[in-house]
């Protein structure tokens, strides 16, 4: 069995009791199913990272403005002085 | 069903068409969310690739569609799926497709949406509607809210394959924007869909013999829509589909948990009240998400993981290719498959009808719409 507030720390998550166990229930029945992989041989496979065999796709470096400053905060949910805000993080 | 999350009253020009987008679409100014109640009160800030190619086509934009959170419904129940069945997981709070719904319902004459697990093509099958899922980076994702980038592709939900490919040429194309995209000069690239036709060509179509379930209705679906002409099936095997799932599973929730790190209440949408710290601005933020989000972020952070990662990420990914290498488009040029996730995981082009998928090689749109839109 796994021990779920590990991957729940990880993952960045505050479950509440319940909801805890009824995922921690899932996220073992899942893992079950990921062991099915074990049998499957792989010998010399190299990992198939995109579905495109391409090389990067690159742009010219040149500056563009595709968004303003206005813009980028303006779905921010807290920000002052055309700056996010955040609790304080120093002690 | 209530499938519109915005619903937009513009008049329509006589002629013009309808179209619906779901939720992970960006519409300028308008809110976009992916089903998700962490994006708050967003509003987006670019508008879609995708939707300006169909404005500038003058096809006019009803309204936005519900959708299960980030797409994950099917993602930890494949249906259709005899390897899914035995993991399946209970439903918790999945949401029917509002796409689907609008254009079953004739909201919409057809429906953009990501459906990177199937679950929404298979949808669209039951209502007697088609999807088409484009090969992989045919359609730009420039302002589509990213899920499984190495699956996202933006598809059609249509009433008939004909006009779903109509739509498609109107949608594709390269767009600097969109990093991963067939390069227009590759020689895999999309093919011109007007150069293969059922008459007179010989299209084959391969039936998995290892499969049974649904396949055996796909079978006698082939021969009975009336393919005689030009169309010849073929008995072939689809080797490592036991395989499928778990690595759909593997793959996405690792990509998923990647993905929605970037909702940490700071930069933009939804923020919870009543935290003391950083950390806990995290985390009760984050609460916002729904259950299976927070399942595959989970089981995400568990197969990254230092002791996981060889184990199941890494082997997902050599078992996507083992099974992308392993279909045979030398003996056929279409393939009926048992689930249309496994188009998502080749990165191949599928049309989902009722009783079946057939997908094709890399590019070749034009073959299904030979086999689908020319009856």
């Amino acid at each position: 069995m796994l021990e779920i507030s590990q991957y729940e720390a990880m993952a960045m998550l505050d479950l509440q009791e319940g909801e805890r166990e009824m995922l921690a229930e899932r996220l073992n029945l899942l893992f079950e199913g990921f062991a099915k992989l074990e049998s499957a041989d792989v010998e010399g496979v190299e990992p198939l990272v995109s579905v495109i065999d391409r090389y990067n796709v690159l742009r010219e470096d040149v500056a563009e403005k595709i968004i303003t400053r206005d813009e980028l905060l303006a779905n921010a949910p807290e920000q002052y002085d055309g700056y996010f805000q955040v609790p304080g993080t120093l002690e | 069903m209530e499938y519109f999350v915005t619903k937009f009253d513009e008049s329509v020009p006589a002629g013009a068409k309808r179209a619906v987008v779901d939720d992970s679409i960006m519409i300028k100014g308008s809110p976009a969310a992916a089903g998700s109640k962490i994006f708050g009160n967003f509003i987006s800030p670019v508008e879609a690739e995708a939707v300006r190619k169909l404005k500038a086509a003058g096809i006019v934009i009803a309204g936005r569609t519900l959708m299960n959170e980030f797409g994950t419904n099917g993602l930890f129940e494949l249906k259709n799926s005899k390897y899914g069945l035995e993991n399946s997981l209970e439903r918790l709070e999945i949401v029917n497709s509002g796409a689907v719904a609008a254009v079953a319902e004739n909201a919409a004459d057809f429906a953009l949406c990501n459906d990177y697990t199937g679950a929404v093509s298979l949808e669209a099958a039951e209502h007697g509607l088609y999807y088409i899922h484009p090969t992989y980076g045919t359609v730009s994702r420039y302002g589509l809210i990213p899920s499984v980038q190495s699956m996202d592709q933006i598809g059609v939900v249509c009433r008939s394959p004909s006009e779903g490919f109509q739509i498609l040429e109107i949608i594709s194309g390269h767009d600097p924007k969109d990093g991963a995209m067939i390069d227009p000069d590759c020689a895999s690239g999309r093919q011109e869909m007007e150069n293969v036709r059922l008459d007179g060509a010989d299209i084959k179509i391969g039936i998995p013999s290892n499969i049974e379930n649904g396949l055996w209705e796909s079978a006698t679906a082939v021969s009975l829509l009336g393919f005689a002409p030009g169309v010849e099936t073929v008995d072939t095997e689809l080797k490592h589909f036991e395989y499928c799932n778990p690595v759909m599973q593997i793959l996405c929730c690792a990509e998923l948990s990647n993905n929605i790190s970037r909702y940490d209440g700071i930069k933009f949408g939804y923020r919870a009240e009543g935290y003391g710290d950083l950390r806990e601005l995290y985390t009760k933020t984050r609460s916002a998400f729904g259950p299976h989000v927070k399942l595959a972020a989970m089981a995400g952070a568990l197969v990254l993981s230092h002791d996981n990662y060889l184990k199941f990420y890494d082997k997902a990914m050599r078992v996507r290719r083992l099974i992308r290498d392993s279909l045979e488009f030398n003996k056929y040029d279409a393939i009926v498959v048992p689930t249309p996730g496994i188009a998502r995981l080749c990165g191949i082009p599928a049309v989902t009808m009722p009783l079946m998928t057939i997908a094709a090689a890399p590019g070749r749109e034009d073959i299904l719409m030979a086999i689908t839109g020319n009856k």
